[in-house]
């Protein structure tokens, strides 16, 4: 492995919105459809989904560690590692693009709408983020801080109702968990969405 | 003197889990059975556990049917067991962010959680990385992170910068970074309440999977035994081994008072018994003046 393609000239990890780990999509129709959706609009649909789904996911999960190191910091303010919250506002600018250009079939219309839901509540939430550590005192901060969580508890729950497990659209990536001894993940039945 | 009893309680399983992933370099040698469990520590004054399982009704079926996970139980009916609810619980440790240890908080109401920051840190930078590199965050589900903060903002979640001491009487965390995930934890009961304790057990989370990792055949080196790391470390092997050392020296190099949690062998080893529900409870140890809920 080079090193420099991972490390920067200090020997440090290049930051996790560097430019150095950008590379082009790809997509996997044939696996779709082998994994049970007949439907090639469904599986085209599906494919083109699946990335968008799993930033906007990701994109949940650096939203909330977020949030959760500020909570635990100690520090009354509330400070954001801006970083982390940069890269995922960047993250989630790039899937409201990529979800807008979906083009979605009919059977899939609704999913595809739950997608763009998701993109909202999580703008929603990542906005009022920002403004928190310019709110003060300690009842207004608490408040505000609810109304972040119930905006992206929101997002999560439309996350686990779009996901697709067997097109590979899930919340969590179980592919090396303790429990991947992988009984069967084929079925005979056509599937919809 | 002893403050605790120790109990390991099954809460689902796997049939046939490959050895491999339980194993480092044990290919093609067949399957294992693999156990899931939480270990409930318990006193006169403290109902405790560590890790709380996952919860079947997120991603139950999805694992039955496509890994083979059968037979899941929620805390309320393995507790049962011992005469205990989710409510009693004080005290939780969550070893690491894996679904299956920290999927299910949200039934342990009236619980403090301890998890090591690191483990959330490193998840949150993964988390910004490209899809190639996925691989790292393997089995962390954002909804979880995303309860840590329901946690959090109820006061209900401690995160822990390395070792901590005493966080319950005699009770001790202690960090393995980049081992396992980038900030696991084990657990370590002195069960005498001394620093010097002679009655030490570790509680070992996914660090040790079975005892095979404690005690592996070492001919292919030339010694009897050796350590061998589990099949999953997202940092490095070599911080599995150096943990599972520090893990032997707290135990003063007892291997059957390190508790792997995915060892159904457990049940050759403590007292045990099999529940209505079809499920393993295996007795540690018991506090003085405890009976025994496996007889």
């Amino acid at each position: 492995m080079n090193n420099s393609a991972v490390r920067n000239g200090d020997g440090k990890l290049h930051e996790a919105g560097c430019g150095v780990w950008d590379v082009p999509d790809a997509s996997d129709v044939e696996f779709i459809i082998d994994a049970g959706f007949g439907d090639e609009a469904i599986a085209g649909y599906l494919a083109h989904a699946r990335p968008v789904y799993d930033t906007l996911n990701r994109v949940l999960a650096q939203l909330s560690g977020v949030l959760l190191l500020a909570m635990t910091s100690g520090k009354s303010d509330l400070a954001l590692d801006h970083d982390v919250y940069r890269i995922a506002l960047e993250r989630l600018s790039e899937a409201h693009e990529r979800q807008r250009a979906l083009k979605a079939p009919a059977s899939a219309a609704r999913h595809h709408a739950v997608l763009a839901d998701i993109v909202v509540r999580l703008e929603a939430a990542a906005k009022d983020m920002d403004a928190l550590s310019a709110i003060l005192g300690r009842d207004a901060r608490e408040a505000h801080m609810r109304k972040i969580i119930i905006k992206l508890h929101g997002a999560q729950r439309l996350l686990v109702a779009t996901a697709q497990p067997d097109a590979n659209i899930t919340p969590v990536d179980f592919s090396h968990a303790c429990c991947t001894c992988s009984v069967s993940g084929k079925t005979s039945s056509e599937k919809i969405i | 003197m002893a403050d605790y009893s120790i109990y390991v309680l099954e809460y689902c399983y796997v049939p046939k889990y490959h050895k491999s992933g339980v194993l480092y370099g044990a290919h093609n040698e067949g399957y294992v059975k693999l156990p899931y469990c939480y270990v409930l520590i318990r006193s006169k004054d403290h109902v405790a556990l560590v890790d709380v399982g996952y919860n079947d009704k997120d991603y139950g079926k999805f694992l039955g049917d496509k890994f083979g996970v059968e037979n899941w139980r929620s805390p309320k009916v393995v507790l049962a067991e011992l005469g205990l609810t989710p409510e009693d619980v004080d005290t939780v440790f969550i070893t690491h962010a894996h679904f299956d240890h920290f999927g299910n908080v949200e039934d342990f109401p009236n619980a403090t959680f301890y998890i090591q920051r690191d483990e959330i840190e490193k998840w949150v930078w993964a988390m910004s990385l490209p899809e190639r590199l996925r691989w790292m965050m393997i089995a962390v589900d954002p909804g979880d992170i995303l309860r840590g903060v329901n946690l959090a903002a109820q006061g209900r979640l401690n995160v822990v910068e390395g070792s901590l001491e005493d966080v319950l009487p005699g009770v001790d965390v202690h960090l393995a970074r980049d081992s396992h995930t980038f900030g696991s934890m084990w657990v370590t009961v002195r069960n005498d309440g001394k620093a010097d304790s002679q009655d030490t057990w570790v509680l070992a989370g996914d660090l040790v999977y079975q005892f095979t990792n404690l005690k592996n055949d070492g001919s292919v080196v030339g010694v009897d035994t050796m350590y061998t790391p589990v099949g999953l470390a997202v940092g490095s092997q070599m911080n599995l081994l150096l943990a599972t050392e520090e893990m032997m020296k707290q135990a003063g190099y007892d291997d059957t008072r390190v508790i792997p949690i995915h060892e159904e062998g457990l049940a050759d080893r403590f007292p045990s018994r099999i529940t209505k529900e079809n499920l393993r409870i295996s007795e540690i140890c018991l506090a003085d003046g405890t009976s025994s809920v496996v007889a």
